[in-house]
């Protein structure tokens, strides 16, 4: 029961249904925040096993038995799950990697597709049944993300162009005047090597975030304002209207999150193609 | 659908980054704004240097960007 408990996020709801004089229990950052199922002790620290975790776990195993079901015997003429699938690995070879890099695309489709399906696995997380929660809101899961990304694309940029060719090649883009590029160099490296993966990161992170914290806030305002019916006369029908109201934003919310979380896998790894491609190629 | 796919090699790519305006704007408010932000801290004028330095870094990001699409058009 305690650990059923702790699958239920550390804000706590105080509030008891038909309570009228609770305030309304905004929810707020207390919703991401999770109470360990269990902890690994590894002497030098401990590893606490929450939700969050278990819920990309799920999404590894599932993004893997998927391709592995549809691609173990693959036939010629797919049928079933290899169809399904195909059609997925060919919408980001077609429209990400072809499209972003042209015939050295084809080399970064398999990479490019499990980042693709990973990170949509981890978003439709938020509204599948008991789950509910998107991974990418947890800050690190971006992150990591983000940094596998900046190994890849900056070591790709220092075996293709160089290790100096490389860093010159950010450094000095061409066509500007000779006489501005001092002030323009540090504007470069630094939007490049650090800004890059960073903004990569937040928009990931910040667009779930955002989307989990307003469903939750319609749902619970749902609930809330159903408290309301508890009055009489005017207060009870307001109640009844905006408890019905925010049900509804709630489901349309949910149709426009599935709509985000697809769209901001696309955006992740299409960016990933355009900083791969830029270090295969220097800017001529 | 076959003509295009055996042509796909010869397709011009879109690999320009749609979002490196973002990044240059961002670095170029945190380099030159944090200069600003050090020579004010020693004339003690930190709201005056701070603010011409982010709207260099501005200028310079933006001049950056008009100069490579021009470039590339």
């Amino acid at each position: 029961m305690i650990f059923l408990a702790n699958f239920i996020s550390l804000a706590e709801v105080t509030c008891k249904f038909g309570d009228t004089a609770c305030p309304f229990p905004a929810p707020g950052a207390g919703i991401f925040v999770w109470k360990p199922l269990t902890s690994i002790n590894l002497g030098i620290t401990t590893i606490d096993i929450t939700k969050p975790v278990i819920l990309a776990l799920i999404s590894t195993v599932i993004v893997s038995v998927v391709f592995l079901l549809a691609f173990s015997r693959p036939k010629l003429v797919p049928t079933g799950i290899q169809n399904v699938v195909e059609v997925g690995y060919l919408f980001v070879r077609d429209n990400i990697a072809r499209e972003i890099m042209g015939k050295d695309g084809d080399r970064f489709v398999p990479f490019l597709t499990s980042i693709f399906f990973f990170v949509w696995t981890m978003n439709v997380m938020a509204i599948i049944p008991v789950a509910q929660f998107p991974v990418t809101s947890k800050f690190a899961f971006p992150v990591v993300l983000a940094v596998i990304v900046w190994l890849i694309y900056m070591f790709l940029g220092m075996k293709n162009q160089g290790v100096v060719g490389y860093f010159k090649n950010i450094a000095f883009p061409p066509g500007m005047p000779i006489g501005i590029y001092p002030l323009l160099t540090p504007i470069e490296l630094l939007s490049t090597i650090i800004i890059r993966p960073v903004t990569l990161a937040i928009r990931l992170f910040a667009n779930m975030f955002a989307g989990h914290l307003l469903i939750t806030v319609f749902t619970v305002s749902a609930w809330y304002l159903l408290n309301l019916s508890n009055f009489v006369g005017i207060v009870s029908v307001i109640g009844y209207l905006g408890s019905a109201v925010s049900f509804f934003v709630t489901i349309v919310l949910t149709g426009f999150e599935m709509f985000i979380q697809a769209l901001q896998a696309f955006i992740f790894t299409l960016l990933t193609a355009v900083f791969i491609s830029s270090s295969l190629h220097a800017e001529h | 659908m076959v003509s295009e796919q055996k042509n796909f090699r010869n397709r011009k790519t879109t690999s320009d980054d749609p979002w490196a305006i973002v990044g240059r704007l961002i670095s170029g408010i945190l380099i030159y704004g944090g200069l600003g932000w050090l020579i004010g801290s020693w004339f003690n004028k930190v709201e005056m240097f701070v603010a011409a330095g982010s709207i260099l870094g501005i200028g310079l990001a933006l001049y950056m960007t008009y100069k490579q699409l021009n470039i590339k058009n």
